[in-house]
C-alpha cells in the first residue's frame, strides 16, 4: 500500500484520520499501520533493519525520554540474520513485532515492540506485564520498543526496565514518538551511505506518515505563496470573509 | 484574476493554513512534552495530558484560534495535581488579533505564550488572549510581556508573550523563539535577555487608556520609537 499511497492511486489513508465508511464501524487502525509500515522490513537485509533500529533507538529523542541505553546492547554486533513475526502470542501476551537478529556467532539481539496510534495503552502496566511475561530470558539481549504519538509513560520505569543484576546500566524500554520517528526516517534516507532499498522504505514510509498527520513543522511558506497569488487589481474590492 | 479565482484561492487558503497549524501545534505538543520530560523547564514536570481547544468563527466553519494547554506541577510532588499551565494560543484571525491599530502595520497570525494558573479557555473571557483584553490588571514589561501581579507575588508568576506566525520557518525556529524564551523566563532571567529584542517574530505592546474600560493593547512589530 506504501507505493500506491505516494503515488495517489488510493486515499484508503483517510481511515487512519478518523475519517470513517459508515458501513465498516470498526477500522484496526493500529494493526493496518503496523503493518503497512513494518511489514516491508520483513524484506530488507538484517544489516540494513540494524542500521534503522540503530540510529531510532539512539536518538536525542529517544534518549531524553528514556534515558542511556545498554551500553553493551549495539556495540560492534553485526547481524547477518534477521526475522520478524507480527503479532506472536505467548504466556497471552501479544506484542505487535518482534524482530530477532543473529550474528555468525550464533548471538542474538531482539526487539520487543509494541505499537499505538491513537488509543493510549491498555491498562496502566502493559507495557511492564509484556516485558515481564514475555521472552522473560532473553530480557539480557533484549530491548522493548514503545512507538506512540503520545507516550504517557508510567512515573517510574527503573523498577521492571532497568534490572538489578544488569551490568550494562541503562533502560531497557525505549519509548520513541512517530513524529521523532518520522524525524529520524528523513534523516537516514538523507545519508549517502544508506542501501537504496533502506533509503526506498525510508521515503515511502514518511511519505505516508505526513498523509496520516505525522509531519514536521515547515512554517508557513505554502500558505504565503497562495496568499500571494490572491493580489487584488486596482479598484477591485474582494471581500473574502467578514470579521465579527 | 476574477472574483470567483480568489474566492477558491481562498478556500484553498484555509485549508493550507490549517494544516501548517496543525503541524506546527503537533511539533510543539512534541518538542514541549521531550522538554518536560528532559527536566529541561527548570523545576517543572508534568502533570497529566495536555488540552486542545477552540475558537470557532461565528458561523461555525473556521477555528480562528487553536489552544493547547499543559498541565505542569514541581518535581518534587508525588500526585499529579496540576499547579499551573504552559498555554500556546495559536491565532489566525479573530479576536486573538490585535485590532484598531491606529494606523500601525497588522501583525499577522501570532502564537500566544502564556505561563498561567488556569488552561486555556475561550468560553471564559480572561483565560484565552483576546483584542481589547478582557483583563483590567495585567502590566507590560519591557514593552513584550504581559504580566500579572508585577510577576512577583505568587509563587508561579503569570506571564504572556506574542511571537509572529510568519518569522517561524521550521522546528528550529520553535525551540529558538518559544522554547528558550520560556525556560529563561522560567529561569527569573530578567525579561530583556530572556526575550531579547532581536529574538525573530517577537511582539511589542502598549497599552491605551489601561485604567478606562475599553482599553486596548497595542502591538508592533519594532519597539515603539
Amino acid at each position: 500500500m506504501l507505493h500506491a499511497f505516494a503515488r495517489n492511486k488510493s486515499r484508503a489513508f483517510i481511515r487512519y484520520l478518523r475519517i470513517r465508511d459508515p458501513s465498516e464501524p470498526r477500522v484496526s487502525s493500529e494493526d493496518e499501520i503496523t503493518s503497512i509500515i513494518f511489514g516491508p522490513l520483513e524484506f530488507l537485509s538484517a544489516s540494513d533493519n540494524w542500521k534503522l533500529w540503530h540510529l531510532l533507538l539512539q536518538s536525542h529523542g529517544s534518549h531524553a525520554v528514556s534515558g542511556p541505553i545498554p551500553s553493551n546492547f549495539f556495540g560492534d554486533f553485526s547481524p547477518n540474520t534477521c526475522t520478524c513475526e507480527f503479532w506472536p502470542r505467548r504466556n497471552n501476551i501479544e506484542p505487535d513485532v518482534v524482530m530477532t537478529f543473529s550474528d555468525e556467532h550464533g548471538t542474538t539481539r531482539s526487539f520487543l515492540i509494541e505499537l499505538k496510534w491513537d488509543a493510549g495503552q491498555s491498562g496502566a502496566d502493559q507495557l511492564e506485564k509484556q516485558w515481564l511475561r514475555y521472552q522473560e530470558s532473553e530480557h539480557a539481549s533484549s530491548l522493548h520498543v514503545f512507538i506512540a504519538k503520545r507516550l504517557d509513560l508510567p512515573g517510574d520505569m527503573r523498577p521492571w526496565s532497568w534490572e538489578p543484576s544488569d551490568n550494562a546500566q541503562g533502560s531497557r524500554l525505549r519509548a520513541l514518538r512517530w513524529h521523532e520517528f518520522q524525524h529520524q526516517i528523513v534523516k537516514l534516507a538523507s545519508i549517502p551511505e544508506t542501501s537504496r532499498p533502506l533509503r526506498r522504505w525510508c521515503t515511502l514510509t514518511s511519505s505516508f506518515l505526513k498523509q496520516i498527520g505525522i509531519r514536521p513543522f515547515v512554517g508557513f511558506h505554502a500558505s504565503v505563496g497562495i496568499a500571494n497569488a490572491i493580489s487584488q487589481e486596482r479598484g477591485e474590492h474582494v471581500t473574502f470573509w467578514l470579521r465579527s | 484574476m476574477n472574483a470567483g479565482e480568489r474566492i477558491i484561492l481562498s478556500g484553498e487558503l484555509i485549508e493550507s493554513i490549517g494544516m501548517q497549524v496543525e503541524d506546527m501545534a503537533s511539533s510543539l505538543i512534541a518538542i514541549t512534552e521531550t522538554t518536560l520530560e528532559n527536566g529541561d523547564f527548570g523545576n517543572l514536570r508534568s502533570a497529566g495530558r495536555s488540552r486542545i481547544s477552540y475558537e470557532t468563527s461565528a458561523s461555525g466553519w473556521n477555528h480562528t484560534s487553536y489552544g493547547i494547554s499543559f498541565p505542569v506541577m514541581e518535581k518534587k510532588r508525588r500526585k499529579s495535581i496540576p499547579r499551573a499551565w504552559i498555554n500556546y494560543q495559536i491565532s489566525i484571525f479573530g479576536g486573538g488579533i490585535p485590532t484598531d491599530q491606529k494606523g500601525l502595520k497588522c501583525i499577522g497570525p501570532v502564537v500566544h505564550i502564556s505561563f498561567w494558573h488556569e488552561p486555556t479557555d475561550f468560553d471564559d473571557p480572561g483565560l484565552y488572549v483576546e483584542f481589547p483584553p478582557a483583563w483590567d490588571d495585567c502590566g507590560i514589561k519591557d514593552e513584550r510581556l504581559l504580566v500579572w501581579d508585577g510577576g512577583k507575588l505568587e509563587e508561579f508568576p503569570q506571564w504572556t508573550f506574542s511571537i509572529r506566525l510568519l518569522d517561524l520557518h521550521n522546528e528550529d525556529a520553535l525551540r529558538k523563539s518559544i522554547i528558550e524564551p520560556m525556560q529563561a523566563l522560567l529561569a527569573n532571567i530578567e525579561v530583556a535577555i530572556a526575550l531579547p529584542a532581536d529574538l525573530p517574530g517577537l511582539v511589542f505592546y502598549t497599552s491605551e487608556d489601561q485604567r478606562n474600560p475599553g482599553w486596548n493593547l497595542i502591538a508592533r512589530e519594532h519597539k515603539s520609537p
